[in-house]
């Protein structure tokens, strides 16, 4: 199966989809990885590649770019819903 | 191994040998332009500033008019100014004259018209073609390489694909020793602790910080709520979620190696690797400052396709996806949405370095073949 998702970095905690995903598929793109897509996943939007608890940081680029609004399992569909925008 | 260049007498290598004819104010266009028909073989560029402007813009239309005459892609230059104006074409070409390349300047009111001058200036032209014609490249250190860069008609991906494949050719490049000038700062919104940390001293880490809440504060304060829209419905739509989370997918161009020194519109960096140049955002303005810097080259990412290049550099063009890159294949140079298709961004990334290199021994762009010479000189205050 082709990837769906590319990691940025390694310290992401999120990958980027890379085409669109739906809710059910297999997040392919990340080694060791075997989790699915909890929602459908628009190319370019981000999934959670780690479960990330709520109130800690979301990384991408190997940087903090949100808070987690709430708890994020792997698989979930990472955005404005359950990211912090606020500046941290 | 290194790059075939023109070697300069002040050290510098070109990686083009352009004979530069320029307005010191926008009243001597028209012979700019007359010389430019007259003599296709040089570059004659015209601008809207020279006069009629405050104090700190004369300063840094100056500053970038000197800049680019001493760009090492110029070979020689010719200067024309009017005479009543605040930017004097001789003051411009001793200041250029200090770099030991040949500099002319001709002022129209002194020469009796612009007929006349247009007559003596492709004349003169024609001498500086024939000087420069006899230049040969010769081998060069990758440290003599200055890449800027730039992003413009964004979309989606461009953080994703384009943007890290030309930051893993950034970080190649300052290890050989060579420079990259990161700019637009209106895209490092968010970013002031994150690029404050990655300076290569505390001084330099204050300065980037201040550059960059500054701007917050200006835009917050020339906008108001509106200032919001620095992160667009469209970019959410894309995926971004926060506004540092898309000025991340900016920066990211300029690779992960310490930021070296911060320096002003146009001016001259005096160190190498990672530098960042305060400049909007806005394509043109920031590549003019970048040529003005120095840069013999800019990588230029796009997703939504913009064939804008610069009179006196290549402007080598990545689009983000395949789409753009097969639809607008005439200004496209390559297409980094192969790491959407499994390709890696090391091996882009490779295939960019390959690609650059070709384009600084010679080969030319799509936006030098297009003849796509843009350029416009950043102004802070109103005209008088």
């Amino acid at each position: 199966m082709e990837n769906n998702v590319i990691v940025i970095h390694p310290r992401d905690n999120v990958a980027v989809a890379i085409k669109a995903i739906k809710a059910g598929d297999r997040i392919v793109g990340v080694e060791g990885l075997d989790i699915v897509a909890d929602a459908d996943i628009p190319p370019s939007h981000k999934v959670a590649i780690i479960a990330i608890p709520k109130g800690k940081p979301v990384i991408k680029y190997g940087e903090f770019i949100g808070n987690a609004k709430e708890a994020i399992r792997p698989g979930d569909w990472v955005h404005t819903h359950n990211i912090n925008t606020e500046e941290g | 191994m290194g790059f075939m260049g023109y070697r300069r007498p002040d050290g510098s290598a070109g990686v083009r040998n352009h004979v530069l004819v320029i307005s010191s104010v926008s009243c001597a266009n028209g012979v700019v332009n007359t010389i430019g028909r007259e003599v296709p073989e040089v570059k004659a560029v015209t601008h809207t500033e020279g006069c009629g402007r405050g104090p700190a813009d004369v300063g840094i239309s100056m500053r970038t008019l000197v800049g680019l005459g001493k760009n090492p892609n110029v070979g020689a230059l010719l200067v024309v100014g009017l005479g009543c104006e605040f930017i004097k074409a001789p003051a411009v070409a001793a200041a250029v004259a200090a770099t030991g390349k040949p500099v002319e300047h001709m002022v129209i009111q002194e020469r009796g018209g612009s007929q006349k001058t247009a007559r003596e200036g492709i004349e003169i032209s024609k001498k500086l073609v024939a000087h420069v014609a006899a230049q040969k490249r010769e081998e060069c250190n990758w440290d003599k390489l200055s890449i800027g860069l730039e992003c413009g008609g964004s979309d989606a991906m461009s953080g994703v694909t384009a943007n890290p494949v030309v930051g893993a050719t950034a970080d190649w490049l300052v290890g050989q020793g060579g420079s990259v000038i990161l700019s637009e700062t209106t895209e490092m919104a968010g970013t002031a602790q994150i690029l404050a940390r990655r300076a290569c001293s505390m001084e330099v880490g204050e300065k980037v910080s201040t550059l960059i809440i500054s701007h917050e504060k200006k835009v917050h304060e020339l906008l108001g709520p509106l200032a919001a829209l620095a992160i667009s419905p469209g970019n959410m739509d894309g995926g971004l979620s926060t506004i540092r989370e898309k000025s991340l997918g900016c920066i990211i161009k300029g690779g992960t190696t310490p930021i070296t020194e911060v320096i002003e519109y146009g001016a001259a960096p005096t160190k190498k690797g990672l530098i960042i140049m305060d400049t909007p955002g806005s394509d043109i303005f920031s590549m003019t400052g970048e040529a003005a810097a120095g840069c013999q080259v800019i990588i230029f990412t796009t997703g939504r396709g913009t064939p804008v290049g610069f009179p006196i550099l290549p402007v080598i063009k990545v689009a983000t996806n395949r789409k753009l890159f097969e639809a607008m294949n005439d200004d496209m140079d390559l297409n980094a949405g192969r790491v959407i298709e499994g390709a890696s961004i090391k091996a882009v990334s490779g295939e960019l370095n390959e690609l650059l290199t070709r384009v600084v021994n010679g080969e030319k762009s799509k936006a030098e073949i297009n003849r796509q010479d843009v350029l416009s000189i950043f102004t802070v205050g109103p005209a008088f």
